[in-house]
């Protein structure tokens, strides 16, 4: 999802009213956009082959060792 | 008698034999550290100084000691405690503005244990705006410096701890550890600091940031003094639910011994993907030395390491609800890079939480399975030595690194996976790169911080570099 600042202005508002300048919004833009990639990366991961060696194994229908 | 400064020089276990034997008085100790922090007071060490207190009990501790009443190795040691770990009757400001006037009404669990112990506490800690940075450039309370380059970071978040500890202010600091917040600014000052298991040491009184990932931590000039304070105030704590009631260890026990049978990892992903060259030297030149004691050391992977970068989801999330109030009401009265970060949580969903949980489950086995073939894992602490209070960007082998307005990941990548796996880690000096020092991180068993204290401690004792002090603390 591509952030704007006028998105992050919105929300700092229900924060309270906090507020930021303009060129804080724009540098803010690019560092929440880093951490929204980050989001991205882990969606992509595709963990569902995964099952932790203790946990019940739902579609084997039983527990692992 | 000896000159003030060399008295400051010591280490814990040098001093207390000699306090013990009353050929030191902790009057005079503390004399020495006031007027070491008063003249190095523009390292910005300190939020609040409490001087007269830690003279009006260094009297006390003097008079008891006079007695009879000897409390152990620390009593009437000057310590630091960082400025999110309460202290009864003195401000806890957690580095923000909006908590200046935050008068904490009880002492924190191991603040209790550390004055029965008779630390005498020298004053409140400076450290990066609510322990959430690397860098410890406290827009309210002033930069921390560091003590072997002024124009450089101490690191952080417990940015103030280190340098004290490093500028021989202090012998020790109790910092808090949240993604390396101990074990960073130990490696950017020189000194040893020590993230100990989850569940070891109690939270109460600790300004959460994280519920499970927030550790209060030692930071001490040899890791001798490590075990003895962290000695000191861990335990069971009957009010904090994360405690774990076992047994526990004579951390120093094993100090001093050889190190045959002991067997090292040596990750071969994530730990040294990003990395100074320099600093990649240094850490597996020390890791070579290892081997030269008598430890065997062997390559091993740790499954989903790379996609730990993710795992910052677990973390910003318990922030956004922990410093939740405080930006509701005093919102205005913290910085533009701690609002960027809660700005950021407002994206994650609860799936993503989920999977970072799954993620992070994945990656605490592999250390599991990890562990059951070697006794610790050797890593370097940090990607790169102490950079410029300044930067806004960072070069590793010629990939820049912006730092504006950042969650000072790169720092803190080679720390924060022991946050969330809980594991105890410690980082001890192993040389110097481009004239700063640089660190070694060990991390180990769960509750087996004494093999960490064993292997450190060996290291410690064979380097050239170990106990060298910064100019300015001399």
């Amino acid at each position: 999802m591509p952030i704007s600042p006028e998105t992050l202005k919105r929300i700092l508002t229900e924060f309270g009213g906090l507020t930021m300048t303009d060129s804080q919004l724009a540098d803010a833009v690019g560092a929440v956009q880093s951490w929204v990639d980050e989001l991205n990366r882990l969606d992509e991961l595709d963990l569902d082959g995964e099952y932790s060696g203790i946990v019940l194994r739902a579609d084997d229908g039983g527990y692992a060792q | 008698m000896s000159s003030s400064n060399s008295l400051l020089h010591m280490s814990i276990t040098e001093i207390a034999p000699m306090i013990q034997a009353k050929k030191v008085s902790p009057v005079e100790i503390i004399q020495s550290s006031i007027v070491q922090a008063e003249k190095l007071s523009y390292l910005n060490t300190f939020i609040t100084p409490m001087f007269d207190y830690a003279m009006d009990q260094a009297k006390k501790r003097e008079k008891a000691i006079g007695n009879g009443e000897y409390l152990g190795p620390l009593d009437g040691i000057p310590i630091g405690i960082k400025d999110n770990i309460e202290v009864s009757g003195v401000r806890s400001t957690a580095g923000t503005k909006a908590l200046n006037e935050n008068i904490a009404s009880v002492d924190a669990h191991v603040v209790t244990k550390l004055k029965q112990a008779g630390a005498i506490i020298l004053g409140k800690e400076n450290l990066h705006e609510l322990a959430a940075g690397g860098r410890s450039n406290n827009p309210h309370y002033g930069f921390v410096k560091n003590p072997w380059d002024i124009e450089k970071i101490p690191g952080g978040s417990s940015g103030g701890s280190g340098a004290n500890v490093a500028a021989c202010i202090t012998f020790a600091s109790l910092g808090t550890d949240i993604g390396g917040s101990v074990r960073f600014p130990a490696h950017c000052c020189g000194v040893v600091g020590m993230k100990q298991t989850f569940g070891r040491a109690s939270q109460r009184g600790l300004m959460l940031t994280s519920y499970d990932g927030d550790h209060i931590s030692p930071i001490t000039r040899t890791v001798a003094d490590s075990a003895v304070v962290l000695q000191s105030y861990v335990g069971h704590d009957i009010h904090d639910p994360t405690t774990v009631k076992l047994p526990l260890p004579d951390f120093s026990k094993d100090i001093g011994t050889d190190l045959e049978g002991i067997k090292i990892g040596v990750p071969l992903n994530h730990y040294f993907d990003v990395i100074d060259d320099e600093v990649e030297v240094k850490v597996r030149q020390s890791i070579s030395s290892l081997e030269e004691l008598g430890a065997t050391v062997v390559d091993i992977k740790l499954p989903y390491t790379e996609y730990a970068g993710a795992l910052w989801v677990l973390m910003a999330s318990e922030m956004s609800v922990t410093a939740q109030k405080l930006l509701k009401n005093h919102g205005h009265g913290v910085s533009p890079d701690l609002m960027v970060g809660l700005l950021a949580t407002q994206f994650i969903l609860a799936r993503d939480y989920i999977k970072a949980h799954k993620l992070q489950r994945l990656i605490k086995e592999g250390f599991a399975e990890a562990f059951s073939k070697v006794d610790a894992i050797a890593t370097p602490t940090a990607p790169l030595p102490a950079i410029n209070i300044d930067a806004d960007v960072v070069s590793i082998k010629g990939v820049e690194y912006s730092l504006r307005l950042t969650r000072d990941e790169i720092m803190g990548r080679a720390t924060h996976l022991s946050n969330r796996t809980g594991l105890p880690s410690i980082s001890v000096p192993c040389g110097f790169s481009d004239g700063m020092p640089v660190g070694l991180q060990l991390i180990g068993r769960p509750f087996d911080e004494s093999t960490l204290y064993k292997i450190a401690d060996a290291y410690e004792s064979s380097a050239s570099s170990s106990r060298i002090l910064a100019e300015l603390a001399k």
